[in-house]
């Protein structure tokens, strides 16, 4: 079938659609435009920089990578925040590291909020109820990381109706629920996501082992799974218990089995993941006096590792042997949070509470291997090396948003953390501070200054997410991340606009640098000395120029940025981050040209990621034997990197509030691809040039959902 | 494992990618590169090279300096540079120095190149104090039945915190044999090995898994970019605080999980191939021994091993910093395969050359006698 006739009835699909559609969306177009409006109060009347809330419908609708939409890469597109690597769930932000940013879901702190090596975000955006993500001026309620604080809540359950939905995209299949458990008290919502490639691939391979003629089988597969669960209940208007659970896990596994010689197997495999759960209780004591208290239990984990068997025998000849290697990470926390929200009178509105979490800390690797030949004693030998570490991290905070005029509102807070573990005691007072100047019914300024302290480090030897990656706690070798930021600007909301003009300055300190061996395993024993510990720095200015209508909304968000780090043991003078792009433009649009048809673009553009090339090349004996120096990090910069998205949400109404929706995504349109790692390389006149290689093409997906 | 991990990865990545040339900034210059490790206790000489700038045309043939250009001082007094294979070596020029007064603790080395149209280029060291031996023990122990000789070297005072050490160990293995055409026709003969070995650490494959760099770091002595290979030289294993239990250090010289199999796992070789310590003597061969020439011997018919005696050595040495640290990033450098493919940080080069490249980094030694080993039964 030739292309333009499909994109003839693919035009006559969406046009019935969106006739059939038409008034069941009058109703949502007014709610749509009462919400827009009333985030775009709150982000003028709320005192703090470098905030954006995302609510959940907008984070569920867009471009859908894989047909999957992505709670992390719509931040991504955010000014000040640089995306990493291509395809990758990274978030650095304002200059950071990607490993101190603070994601809550439902106030529990995630250590891993990825899948498969980083190409998708945990976040289920079915069961999302809004996000807050900060960028600067974090308020006192928030600590123990650097960089940002992305604050996920997930949807209470409808008290009265039973909603759902399912969907199948490109690679994984999602189902959500919720509804009454005891009508008008007591909810549910579920959330479902699960992988299906290995659906696909287990038969394929079955077939291709069986038609393959020899006795060798070849088995491997990758699948990954998320739940996300809330249950509600409300005892009264006052008071209201929440369970959470989230659980995701990840397994990828390749196997070979040989009959020649009696049996041969060799099984290499990965499994990581995340559960968390917490049961929040909301009482209010008063309409000025309110509370939230918290509990929750966390944990990340990975194992990888191989096992080996052979057991054959060849007359009076016999041999069995096993061999296994794990690495397992873990890190586990428990804890509480404890939080008010006072209304003394007019002029203040004060938030106080207390933290406390208990963290366990383990990494181990183990190896075991046994033979037995007979007329041999038997061989086994088993060792595990790492050791557990345990700290304990409690805090106090207290901040006052502070109306001192209708015009000037001041939110000071400060807040004492404290973080101990084996004979290291750390605390650190974190003074907070955010002014707001409100010039015109229509304009604002706005100035934060806050400290931040980050006491869990991340223990990676590469620039991508593996599951070997673990996290240790500080300790002498490898004291607490602190940072400081000042952050400033303009903020206007003129009719349909909304345009802000940011600026930040960030220092950062103790911060830690890889430098050893290079290896998927990162050290265990004495980590910190594989370790560079240096500063960082990072200033820069936003533009974020946004028009909303119902019919078309339009974003236009713009960064120039610079990055840097000292690290004095291996350079004597600041360098540019790996991550420094100088500029960053994302043009985000969504239009609505019928009812029921949204169609989206956005088209990215950042200078080029920065890149660590040799400086001299040092030969010997004429080309006999030649060195490359490595003098000066990230020396080199990448090519620019661009690319532009498309897709459309196309739901059709059935009738009884049930609907099919479907997603077109195309990342990369124009399937520019862009560079993604890079090496020296010679050209024809023996000369020395950058030979960058790009990875990512254009990516089509479709994804067809029910919603009930 | 993991090598075949890396490599895999690697080109499974070249398998899907496309090339997308770019041009480099030119943010280098060319640059004098010179080496040269004063050691208290030995003599050591001057190295040095052109390093050419990576992103610019390659310029490999021109000499960087003159000799006359060249200026070692100790302490303020100057010595004699002369220029050992100014013709033989392609942009590998090696000095020697006469006349230098003698490195004591403390005294400053100081070394300036004029350049020869590239930038000057100068440096200074400290030699630092030499360590102290109290005591060496052999200790005979039996590990999950491997024999193991465990060596307790115990210096005069605890070791602080930054102060950085290296080791070397020797063993001389002297077989005495009786051999001849008959019983009563022959004679003895005493044949001495002496090789390096690497100070081993009982391990399991799990702790050789857990790269604690600090425990497993092993480098050749003059282990620079222009050593023509790159563990040329017996190994030294780079200590610090960290390894020492106050003023002792414990290693074992024949264990059977110990860092050659760490080496093995990356094909570091060089710990592994017994080599001549380049500051020993070779002990004075008996006349007739070794002799080349003439028509191949007929082997013995009748040969008794008399005895079978090992001795071994242990050489301490002292470092500054700057030793530590360059032979730690030469060390790392050599994992370099994954950083080159933009997915790791690299390893990067340590200088502490102002205006060019390389190393002038101070060092002292003390070396123990000859220590008996156990008797190994005669068969």
């Amino acid at each position: 079938m030739k292309l333009s006739r499909i994109l003839l009835m693919l035009a006559a699909v969406l046009a019935t659609a969106a006739n059939a559609s038409a008034q069941e969306y009058e109703r949502r177009d007014t709610l749509e435009t009462a919400r827009v409006t009333a985030v775009k109060e709150k982000m003028r009347n709320t005192t703090q920089t470098g905030l954006m809330r995302l609510d959940g419908d907008k984070l569920r609708s867009g471009i859908a990578v894989f047909g999957t939409p992505d709670i992390i890469k719509q931040l991504q597109m955010l000014p000040g925040v640089a995306a990493g690597n291509e395809l990758m769930s990274g978030l650095y932000v304002h200059g950071g590291d990607g490993n101190d940013n603070l994601f809550l879901l439902d106030g529990v702190p995630l250590y891993n909020i990825t899948h498969f090596g980083g190409l998708f975000s945990s976040f289920n955006a079915d069961v999302v109820d809004n996000l807050d993500f900060y960028k600067s001026g974090f308020p006192a309620r928030y600590g123990g990381r650097l960089s940002s604080v992305v604050d996920v809540e997930t949807s209470e359950g409808d008290m009265n109706e039973y909603h759902g939905h399912a969907s199948l995209g490109l690679i994984d299949g999602r189902l959500q629920a919720e509804g009454p458990i005891i009508k008008g008290t007591t909810s549910f919502n579920v959330g479902l996501r699960r992988s299906w490639l290995d659906v696909i691939t287990t038969p394929a391979l079955w077939y291709a082992n069986s038609k393959n003629g020899v006795n060798t089988n070849v088995n491997g597969a990758y699948n990954m799974t998320d739940l996300n669960g809330r249950i509600t209940h409300k005892f009264s208007d006052r008071s209201k218990i929440a369970a959470n659970v989230y659980w995701g896990r990840d397994k990828l596994f390749a196997g070979i089995k040989n009959t020649d010689l009696g049996a041969l197997n060799l099984d290499v495999g990965s499994t990581w993941g995340t559960l968390a759960t917490s049961v929040g209780w909301n009482y209010d004591f008063s309409k000025k006096l309110r509370s939230k208290l918290l509990g929750y239990y966390s944990r990340s984990g990975s194992d990888v590792g191989y096992g080996f068997e052979v057991d054959t025998s060849e007359g009076d000849v016999s041999l069995r042997m096993t061999m296994s290697d794990h690495n397992v990470c873990t890190v586990g926390d428990a804890g509480i949070k404890y939080d008010w929200d006072w209304l003394p009178n007019d002029y203040h509105h004060v938030r106080f509470g207390l933290a406390a979490a208990y963290h366990h800390y383990q990494v181990s690797r183990s190896y075991e291997q046994t033979r037995i030949i007979p007329g041999m004693d038997p061989y086994e030998d088993a060792k595990t090396t790492g050791e557990p570490y345990n700290a304990f991290e409690p805090a106090l905070y207290l901040e006052d948003e502070i109306f001192i005029t209708y015009n000037f509102t001041l939110n000071a807070g400060l807040r004492m953390s404290m973080f101990t573990t084996g004979k290291h005691t750390w605390w650190h007072p974190e003074p907070r501070a955010a002014l707001k100047w409100l010039f015109t019914h229509w304009g604002c300024f706005k100035l934060s200054y806050t400290r931040m302290s980050q006491y869990s480090h991340l223990v990676s030897a590469m620039y991508i997410e593996l599951p070997t990656n673990s996290w240790m706690p500080s300790t002498s070798g490898a004291g607490p991340m602190m940072s400081d930021q000042i952050a400033g600007g303009l903020y206007f909301t003129p009719g349909p606009f909304k345009i802000n003009l940011e600026g930040w300055y960030k220092t950062m300190d103790n911060m830690l640098t890889y430098n050893g061996a290079n290896a998927f395993y990162p050290p265990i024993t004495n980590w910190e000395t594989s370790f560079t510990s240096g500063s960082g720095k990072s200033y820069g200015l936003e533009f974020e120029g946004t028009y909303e209508s119902p019919k078309f909304d339009f974003s236009a968000f713009y960064t120039l940025s610079w990055s840097w780090r000292q690290f004095d043991a291996y350079y004597p003078v600041p360098f540019p981050d790996h991550y420094d792009n100088r500029h960053k433009v994302n043009l985000v649009g969504t239009w609505r040209p019928m009812k029921g048809l949204s169609v989206f673009f956005n088209w990215n553009y950042h200078s080029g990621n920065r890149i660590t090339l040799p400086t001299h090349v040092i030969a010997i004996g004429e080309h006999a034997y030649t060195d490359m120096l490595f003098q000066a990090p990230y020396n080199s910069k990448l090519p620019d990197y661009h690319r532009l998205d498309v897709g459309a949400d196309l739901v059709t109404p059935l009738g009884k509030g049930r609907s099919l929706d479907f997603n077109i995504s195309i990342y990369n349109v124009y399937n520019h691809l862009n560079a993604s790692f890079a090496m020296l390389d010679h050209d024809e006149n023996g000369e020395y040039i950058g030979m960058a290689y790009g990875l990512v093409p254009i990516i089509p997906t479709l994804s067809v959902g029910y919603r009930f | 494992m993991k090598k075949y991990v890396h490599i895999l990865l690697l080109l499974a990545l070249a398998a899907v990618s496309c090339e997308i040339p770019f041009k480099l900034d030119d943010v280098s210059e060319p640059a004098i590169y010179v080496q040269y490790l004063p050691c208290s206790g030995a003599q050591n000489g001057i190295k040095i090279g052109y390093a050419s700038p990576a992103f610019g045309k390659a310029d490999m043939s021109r000499r960087p300096f003159n000799v006359s250009d060249v200026t070692v001082t100790v302490d303020g007094v100057k010595a004699a540079v002369e220029e050992l294979n100014s013709e033989e070596a392609w942009n590998m020029h090696t000095l020697s120095l006469t006349g230098l007064p003698e490195l004591k603790p403390g005294s400053e080395v100081a070394l300036s190149v004029k350049g020869n149209g590239v930038p000057d280029v100068h440096s200074s060291t400290v030699i630092p104090r030499k360590p102290v031996l109290k005591s060496i023990e052999l200790i005979e122990e039996t590990v999950d039945t491997n024999s193991v000789l465990r060596v307790v070297v115990k210096l005069d005072k605890p070791v602080e915190e930054g102060e950085y050490y290296g080791i070397k160990a020797y063993v001389r293995s002297t077989t005495v044999t009786l051999q001849g055409k008959s019983m009563f026709d022959c004679q003895t003969d005493t044949t001495v090995i002496v090789s390096s070995f690497t100070p081993g650490k009982i391990a399991s494959y799990a702790d050789l898994n857990s790269l604690d760099l600090d425990n497993y770091t092993s480098v050749g002595y003059q282990n620079g970019f222009l050593d023509t290979g790159l563990f040329s030289g017996s190994a030294m294993t780079l200590l610090s605080q960290r390894q020492f239990d106050g003023d002792t250090y414990t290693f074992y010289a024949n264990s059977f999980d110990s860092f050659d199999a760490f080496e093995g796992m990356f094909d570091l070789n060089g710990g592994e191939i017994p080599q001549t310590p380049p500051d020993f003597e070779w002990p004075e061969e008996e006349e007739g021994e070794g002799e080349e020439g003439g028509e191949e011997e007929e082997p013995p018919t009748f040969y008794m091993v008399l005895s079978f005696d090992h001795e071994y050595r242990v050489e301490i040495y002292r470092l500054t910093d700057e030793f530590y640290n360059y032979a730690k990033a030469q060390y790392l450098s050599t994992f370099n395969m994954l950083s080159n493919f933009g997915v790791t940080p690299p390893n990067f080069t340590y200088s502490n050359i102002s205006g060019g490249l390389g190393i002038v980094a101070g060092l002292s030694v003390v070396s123990s006698d000859w220590i008996p080993g156990p008797r190994e039964e005669e068969e």
